[in-house]
């Protein structure tokens, strides 16, 4: 399954972080496999229809947190191992996905109750 | 009537019958629900607009080259000139419908190469027919020799045969010279009119690949890709088409002039194999002429 990026223009978020989330959120739960080879940074520029920059900074981040690697001449793709964030930064993502998490099921018309219950059962 | 005039018309016949079956069967249509995707259905339009234009526009070039230089010598550049006519048709035609594909802010984590589009039968055939014509421009380059205006474009060999001069017969060695055979005079050209197709090729087939495109959409993706494949097989075809049409010229002009005096067995033979050669690749060329002309459904199976 292709997975989706998103930029909402309406989203004070820079394009290049709201690029970079999404890439971080797909890697992290598996969507994206390992050693995937992510679009070239011009084919994804043109895509979305964004300046190239943006795609780079976004690999850029992505590479720093150790989620994607760049190799010359052979482009970016998913780190074969991910590796262990750091705590700090842990927690940074962490709170990325519960807002995300929560974000969607408001939009979906749940009370935080329903939420907090959903996400009980699934730790339980 | 001879075999010679039944022979050759059967050849036709059945090349032209198995032509068009081959046409009538690749005749599908890519379907798609076209008020959903206006942008999709402007691109198959534009896509079959242009390769039909580059068409017409690409035998108007090919008569037009066709008459230019001394000898023939335009015959061997016309079918490049008129292969970039329409591989630069479809390239314009791409152009003109770059972002139709688009949803501008939505992509999908997808890696599109030229490898995901090309049709593997037509790429390997096209690929067989550049090392063929490299070998065999090669080969009649480095053996003509000039003809008497010192232009390179004659055959010339020699035979022993036994001569009587009044008492015995003694041998001796007469050397023939014929021609118009395809030496530099006509491969130069050629090679750099094949050289600029495969190059202008190249540049379409990264074009189409790199068309943008909201990948997020699958049924867009499967519409999208169809469309791809099939202006990827017409830029490969045109190229095939080119290929194999400036080797059945080459070959039939090395033919005639190496069995114009077959003095020796070898030579005979030699003018037999190239006019089996020019044979196979007019065969060819009737093949992709048909690819060109009859765009397949852009599923990717066999052509």
């Amino acid at each position: 399954m292709t997975v989706a990026l998103r930029l909402e223009p309406g989203d004070p978020t820079p394009p290049y972080e709201q690029l970079r989330r999404q890439l971080a959120t797909a890697i992290e739960s598996g969507q994206v496999a390992p050693e995937t080879r992510l679009p070239t940074v011009r084919q994804l520029a043109a895509d979305l229809g964004v300046a190239a920059g943006t795609v780079m900074r976004a690999y850029a981040e992505l590479e720093g947190e150790g989620l994607v690697v760049t190799r010359r001449g052979g482009g970016t793709s998913v780190s074969a191992s991910p590796s262990t964030l750091p705590a700090v930064e842990l927690q940074r993502r962490l709170a990325e996905l519960a807002a995300s998490l929560v974000a969607q099921a408001r939009r979906l018309g749940a009370a935080d109750d329903e939420i907090r219950r959903a996400v009980d059962r699934l730790l339980s | 009537m001879s075999v010679l005039f039944w022979l050759p018309a059967a050849v036709a016949l059945v090349l032209i019958i198995a032509a068009a079956v081959h046409a009538v069967r690749r005749s599908r249509a890519i379907t798609f629900d076209e008020e959903r995707y206006p942008g999709l259905a402007a691109l198959r339009g534009a896509t079959m607009r242009s390769r039909y234009l580059g068409i017409a526009a690409g035998v108007i070039m090919f008569f037009v080259v066709a008459g230019l230089g001394r000898f023939g010598q335009g015959l061997f550049v016309a079918p490049a000139a008129a292969g970039a006519v329409v591989i630069a048709a479809i390239l314009v035609g791409q152009r003109l419908t770059y972002t139709r594909a688009r949803t501008p802010g939505i992509a999908g984590v997808e890696r599109r190469q030229v490898g995901d589009y090309l049709p593997a039968r037509l790429a390997t055939t096209a690929a067989a027919l550049v090392l063929v014509l490299a070998a065999v421009a090669a080969w009649t380059t480095l053996v003509a020799t000039p003809d008497e205006s010192g232009l390179a474009r004659a055959f010339t060999h020699s035979c022993t045969t036994q001569v009587w001069d009044q008492q015995a017969y003694h041998e001796q060695v007469v050397v023939y010279m014929s021609g118009p055979f395809p030496g530099s005079y006509y491969t130069a050209g050629m090679a750099i009119g094949v050289l600029a197709v495969l190059a202008l090729a190249w540049v379409g087939l990264v074009a189409t690949t790199r068309r943008p495109r909201n990948g997020a959409d699958l049924e867009l993706v499967r519409v999208d890709d169809a469309l791809r494949r099939q202006t990827v097989e017409g830029i490969v075809a045109a190229v095939g088409l080119v290929l194999a049409a400036t080797l059945a010229g080459l070959c039939f002009g090395a033919a005639t002039a190496v069995g114009a005096e077959p003095c020796a067995a070898v030579y005979a033979l030699g003018s037999w194999a190239l006019a089996a050669a020019s044979l196979a690749a007019l065969a060819l060329s009737l093949w992709f002429a048909v690819i060109v002309l009859v765009p397949g459904d852009g599923s990717g199976r066999p052509s």
